[in-house]
C-alpha cells in the first residue's frame, strides 16, 4: 500500500523536477549539454538571447572547466550575471577573468557598469580605465 | 674677496676658496643629478614640460598654481566652483612661489628646475656649514658626511626616498632647523649674531610649517632645563628662552593668519575632523629611545670623553620619536606627528654619525675592541642583511616590503636598521683616513660619495611613469594658453591618467572639471565631487543621456549642472565614439593632432 502511494506521488515529483531541471533551475550543470568549441559559443548565444541567464550561466561554468583561459565563456558568463543583475559577481567574474590572463574591454566595460550601478564610482573608473590600457585591438568597447 | 682672504683658511668660512669649490661642485653634481632624474621622464613623456614624478609633488604645484591667480585659489586650485578660497593653513612654500610666478609673470613649473637643483644644494650646504663651521669637523670629512647622509635618503624606503626632491616639504624647512638645531648645543650667551640667527631660523620654520619646530622646541628647552639645572649658566639659558619666544612670536602671527582665514575657507572645520585619534603605544619609538639612552650608556662607559655635547644632542634629538608618537596621549588625537617623523630623519642620521665618529677613536684605541673587531663587523653586517631579507623590517628600496614602498614606513624602524650601517660608514671612514696615499685616499672616497649619489638618482624609479608616458595633451593645452579664456573648464576623457596627473591644472590656465585625488581631498561643496566623477563615469559608459541623474533630467541640465566648457580626449581613446555619440549636437572640434581632440561644450 506504501509503496504504491510512493510510486503515485514520484511520478509528479520527478516530472516537475525534469522541467525544472531543463530550465536550469535546479541541477543546472547536469542539464547543459556536453558542448565544446564554437557548438558551445552557439548554444550560449542562443540561450543568452533567449533570456535563459542561468542556463547561459552554467554552459559558461562548464566551457571553463574545460578551458579554463576561455575568453568567450567568460564574456558570456560576465554578460549573463550581469543581466541577471548579480552586480558583486560580475566583479568577481572579471577579477578570475584577469587572474586567468584573460582581459578584454568587454569584460571590464560590464565590470565598470556593475561598479557604475553599485555607486562605487571610483572602482567604475579603474575599470575604464584597465580598458584603455588594453593593445588597441583588445579595447574596443562596442564587443 | 683677495686672494689672501680665499687661501686664509682663519678668514670667515664664505670667504675661504675650497668652500667656494665645494659649493660649485655641489651645484654641478645636483644639476646633474636632476637631469639624471627627470630626463628619463621627458623622453617617456616626450617633453620636458611633463617631468613629475612623484604624486605628492603635483598636488603642492597645484597649490602654487592656484596662489597665482586673483583672488588666490590655493584651497582648490583644480575646480572653478572653489575659486577664491585660500588654505586655512598655509602652504607656505606654494604660495610663495605662486605670488612669485604672478609677479614674474612666468608660469609655476618655471621654478620646477629652480626648486629640485636649488633645494637639495642648499640642504647639503646647510649640513656641510653646520658640520665644519658650527662643530668644527673638518671640511673634507664634513662634506662627504653630508653628502652620504642626504645621498642615502635616495636608498630608503617609503617617505625619505623624496627628501632630496620633493616639491615642497621637508626640504623647505629642513635646512632652516639644521641650521638652528646645529647651533643649540655650541651657541654662547655673548654669541648675538648666533642667537639671532637661531631665533630668526626658528620664526621662519613655523611660518613654512609649524610641525618643523616641534624638533627645535624639544630640544631647546631641554638644553635650556640643562643648562640652567646642571650647567648652572641661566645667561645661556636665558639665550634659549629668547628663541622660543621667537618661536611664540611665530606662532601668534600664524595664529592671527589662521583665524583670518578661518572665515574665509568654510571647509576647515569639516577637513580638521577628519582625523580620528588613536591612543596607543608605540613599540618600536621606545624600543629605538631605549637602544639610544643603552648607547649612551655605553658610549660614557666605553671612552674617556664622559658625558659630551653629542651625548646630549644624541638624546634630546632622538627623544622626538617617543615624543610625537604619544602625542595623542595629551592632545587627544595625534595631528599626523607620528607619520611625519621622517622629516627629522636626516638630522637624525647626523647626529648619530657624528656621536659614531666621536666614539670610534676611543673604540679602536681599545685592544678589546680591537680583537673583536671583526666578529662586530660580521654581526651587524648580518643584523642589517636580516633586516633587508625581510619584508616587514626592510628599510632598502630595492628589497621587499609588504605593501608600496610609496607606502609611510615607522621612523623608528627604519633608524634601527639604519644604526649598524652608520656605525660600519663610520668604522669605514676612520679606515679610509689611515689609507697611506692621500692621493688615492680622496680619490676613493669622493668615488664612493659621487657613485653612491649618481647611482641613486639613476636607479631611483617614477612613481607616474605609467601616467606620463606618450604625454598625449601638449598641442591642446598650448592652443588653450592661445584660446581660451582663464579659468574656462575643461574635462580631460582619459581615465588611465586620472589620477594625480591633470597637468592642465600647472600648464594652462583652465580649471579642471574632475581630478580623482585631489579634486576629492580637497575642500569643495558638499556632493559636488561625487556630482563629477558620477558624470564622467556615466560619460565614458555611454549612459549619460538616458539615466536618471541626480534628478535632473535633461542631457543639457546634467551638463550645465557644473561649468563644463571643453573636453579632451586622446586621439587613440577607445571612448572616443562613445562620447561623440552621447555629445553629438553639443560638440565642436576646436583643436585636433594625432594625439589629441579638443572640444568645445555648445550648451
Amino acid at each position: 500500500m506504501r509503496r504504491r502511494i510512493l510510486l503515485k506521488l514520484s511520478i509528479p515529483i520527478l516530472s516537475f523536477l525534469f522541467v525544472l531541471s531543463a530550465r536550469g533551475l535546479v541541477f543546472g550543470a547536469t542539464a547543459v549539454p556536453e558542448l565544446t568549441g564554437p557548438e558551445a559559443l552557439k548554444a550560449g548565444i542562443l540561450l543568452m538571447q533567449a533570456g535563459e541567464w542561468d542556463q547561459a550561466i552554467a554552459l559558461a561554468t562548464h566551457m571553463l572547466k574545460q578551458n579554463p583561459r576561455d575568453a568567450d565563456a567568460y564574456q558570456m558568463l560576465v554578460l549573463a550575471l550581469f543581466e541577471k543583475g548579480d552586480n558583486m559577481t560580475v566583479v568577481h567574474a572579471v577579477l578570475q577573468a584577469e587572474r586567468s590572463g584573460v582581459q578584454t574591454a568587454f569584460l571590464y566595460q560590464k565590470q565598470a557598469e556593475a561598479f557604475f550601478r553599485m555607486n562605487a564610482t571610483e572602482a567604475c573608473l579603474q575599470s575604464l580605465a584597465k580598458i584603455e590600457t588594453l593593445p588597441p585591438h583588445d579595447a574596443r568597447t562596442s564587443g | 674677496m683677495t686672494r689672501a682672504q680665499a687661501d686664509n683658511p682663519t678668514a670667515p668660512c664664505w670667504w675661504q676658496r675650497d668652500v667656494w669649490l665645494y659649493f660649485a661642485a655641489a651645484l654641478v653634481f645636483f644639476t646633474l643629478a636632476f637631469l639624471i632624474q627627470h630626463g628619463p621622464e621627458a623622453a617617456a613623456s616626450g617633453s620636458w614640460q611633463y617631468t613629475l614624478r612623484h604624486n605628492d609633488e603635483f598636488g603642492y604645484w597645484a597649490f602654487a598654481r592656484g596662489a597665482t591667480e586673483s583672488p588666490a585659489s590655493d584651497g582648490n586650485p583644480f575646480y572653478f566652483e572653489a575659486r577664491g578660497h585660500t588654505h586655512t593653513l598655509p602652504f607656505t612654500t606654494a604660495l610663495i612661489v605662486g605670488f612669485a610666478a604672478k609677479i614674474l609673470h612666468v608660469p609655476v613649473m618655471a621654478f620646477f628646475p629652480v626648486w629640485h637643483i636649488l633645494m637639495p644644494c642648499l640642504l647639503w650646504i646647510t649640513l656641510f656649514y653646520a658640520a665644519s663651521r658650527i662643530w668644527d669637523y673638518p671640511k673634507p670629512q664634513s662634506a662627504a658626511a653630508a653628502s652620504l647622509i642626504l645621498l642615502s635618503t635616495l636608498f630608503l624606503t617609503g617617505q625619505p626616498q623624496q627628501i632630496l626632491y620633493r616639491f615642497s616639504r621637508p626640504g623647505d624647512g629642513l635646512w632652516l632647523i639644521l641650521l638652528w638645531i646645529a647651533l643649540i648645543f655650541q651657541v654662547k650667551a655673548d654669541e648675538t649674531r648666533r642667537v639671532v640667527l637661531m631665533a630668526v631660523a626658528a620664526f621662519l620654520a613655523f611660518w613654512l610649517q609649524p610641525f618643523y619646530v616641534v624638533l627645535g622646541v624639544l630640544i631647546t628647552g631641554c638644553e635650556m632645563l640643562w643648562q640652567f639645572f646642571k650647567e648652572r649658566n641661566p645667561r645661556l639659558a636665558l639665550t634659549h628662552l629668547a628663541v622660543l619666544f621667537a618661536v611664540g612670536m611665530a606662532a601668534a602671527t600664524f595664529y592671527a593668519y589662521v583665524h583670518a582665514h578661518m572665515i574665509e575657507n568654510p571647509w576647515f572645520f569639516i577637513t580638521n575632523e577628519k582625523e580620528a585619534a588613536a591612543a596607543q603605544i608605540a613599540p618600536l619609538p621606545l624600543l629605538l629611545y631605549l637602544a639610544v639612552i643603552l648607547l649612551v650608556w655605553l658610549g660614557v662607559r666605553t671612552t674617556s670623553r664622559g658625558f659630551t655635547k653629542l651625548d646630549r644632542a644624541l638624546l634630546f634629538i632622538f627623544l622626538i620619536e617617543p615624543v610625537t608618537t604619544h602625542i595623542q596621549f595629551i592632545l587627544a588625537r595625534n595631528f599626523q606627528f607620528a607619520s611625519h617623523r621622517y622629516y627629522f630623519l636626516v638630522i637624525e642620521m647626523a647626529v648619530l654619525t657624528a656621536w659614531f665618529a666621536e666614539k670610534m677613536p676611543d673604540w679602536l684605541a681599545r685592544t678589546g675592541f680591537r680583537q673583536k673587531e671583526k666578529m662586530l663587523w660580521a654581526g651587524l653586517a648580518m643584523a642589517v642583511v636580516a633586516l633587508i631579507l625581510n619584508p616587514h623590517t626592510n628599510f632598502f628600496r630595492y628589497m621587499p616590503v609588504p605593501d608600496s614602498h610609496y607606502h609611510i614606513r615607522d621612523n623608528a624602524l627604519i633608524l634601527l636598521g639604519l644604526f649598524p650601517v652608520i656605525f660600519l660608514a663610520v668604522r669605514a671612514g676612520y679606515g679610509l683616513l689611515t689609507w697611506p696615499s692621500p692621493k688615492w685616499r680622496r680619490q676613493i672616497g669622493w668615488g664612493f660619495v659621487l657613485g653612491l649619489g649618481l647611482l641613486g638618482y639613476a636607479i631611483q624609479p617614477s612613481q607616474i611613469r605609467d601616467q606620463n608616458a606618450a604625454f598625449p595633451f601638449d598641442g591642446a593645452y598650448q592652443w588653450l594658453n592661445q584660446h581660451a579664456v582663464p579659468e574656462e573648464v575643461v574635462l580631460t576623457l582619459a581615465p588611465s591618467r586620472r589620477w594625480m596627473s591633470d597637468y592642465l591644472i600647472l600648464h594652462t590656465r583652465q580649471k579642471s572639471y574632475f581630478d580623482a585625488f585631489y579634486g576629492k581631498t580637497l575642500p569643495s561643496r558638499e556632493g559636488e565631487h561625487a556630482y563629477r566623477a558620477r558624470l564622467y563615469a556615466a560619460l565614458m559608459l555611454g549612459n549619460l543621456p538616458v539615466i536618471p541623474f541626480e534628478g535632473l533630467d535633461s542631457l543639457e541640465a546634467k551638463l550645465k549642472h557644473l561649468r563644463l566648457d571643453y573636453l579632451l580626449i586622446p586621439a587613440a581613446s577607445p571612448f572616443r565614439k562613445r562620447v561623440e555619440g552621447q555629445l553629438a549636437d553639443y560638440l565642436e572640434v576646436v583643436y585636433e593632432d594625432k594625439q589629441c581632440l579638443l572640444w568645445r561644450l555648445k550648451l
